[in-house]
């Protein structure tokens, strides 16, 4: 509960506003991302190992089909 | 919106995960990455790693500047430039920005007109612990012709290219899956994918 009451601030510390596309995106992104995944890292929405993911392949393109 | 690597390589990039960290894949994760591993903590975050890439036109001093002035951007946060790292695929570059909480590092690395950057999250009281083995994921990234010249069993490797011809899903996946040993989970992950979506096409 506590993580979660967090994640919000925590999120916008690493935020990238939103703007036109530029050189540099893709390390902004990850540095947000990778401050996510370590705080969902506890199971919450989280698809863990590979066999899970597989199966997520696998629906996805079922849901697609 | 940034190009997602598939899209625009011949290549493929691949790192090796520290030992023993998760493959996750959170449904908020950005477009950009498509798999993380997250290792354990005692603490309240766990370390992560991912990888992500983006198509650029300029030298990677310059691709620098602009990943510094993205991060400075942001509140309360420091960045450094840690110098060159030697990885599989060439010289790149080690940085890290810090907030109050987080140490995040990264190791950015040009070729061809695309930057590739392995990005590790870690809190600042497991930083220490931690960094050894993210460094070493680091190290290990490498660019390959495609996924499946990087496996050096060649019967395996015409295994798992005969399923796929064959449309055998479950061959494929069983294959990929005893590859899976050496090549690291990143390269299974992407490996599974590739061999899905040939097999059944959109």
């Amino acid at each position: 509960m506590l993580l979660l009451a967090a994640l919000p601030l925590t999120s916008q510390e690493q935020s990238v506003p939103e703007r036109p596309d530029q050189t540099g995106d893709a390390a902004g992104f990850a540095s947000r991302d990778a401050t996510v995944l370590s705080m969902f890292g506890w199971g919450i929405s989280l698809c863990v190992g590979i066999a899970a993911l597989t199966a997520l392949i696998e629906n996805d393109h079922a849901h697609t089909d | 919106m940034l190009t997602q690597i598939s899209f625009f390589l011949c290549v493929a990039p691949l790192f090796l995960p520290p030992s023993g960290w998760q493959a996750v894949q959170p449904k908020e994760f950005s477009s950009h990455a498509k798999i993380g591993f997250v290792g354990e903590s005692t603490g309240p975050y766990r370390p992560s790693i991912h990888l992500t890439s983006e198509k650029v036109d300029c030298t990677l001093k310059a691709y620098l500047k602009a990943v510094k002035e993205i991060h400075l951007s942001q509140p309360n946060t420091v960045w450094r430039d840690l110098g060159c790292l030697e990885m599989k695929a060439g010289t790149g570059q080690l940085t890290e920005s810090r907030t109050p909480k987080m140490s995040i590092l990264q190791a950015i690395y040009l070729s061809d007109g695309v930057a590739y950057i392995l990005t590790a999250a870690v809190s600042r009281e497991d930083f220490l612990s931690k960094q050894k083995e993210i460094i070493a994921a680091f190290k290990s990234f490498d660019l390959s012709q495609d996924l499946w010249s990087a496996i050096k069993e060649e019967e395996l490797r015409v295994g798992i290219l005969s399923a796929i011809e064959a449309k055998e899903w479950k061959k494929a996946r069983q294959l990929i899956e005893k590859a899976n040993s050496s090549m690291g989970e990143y390269w299974q992950f992407l490996a599974l994918q590739e061999a899905y979506g040939k097999i059944y096409p959109k």
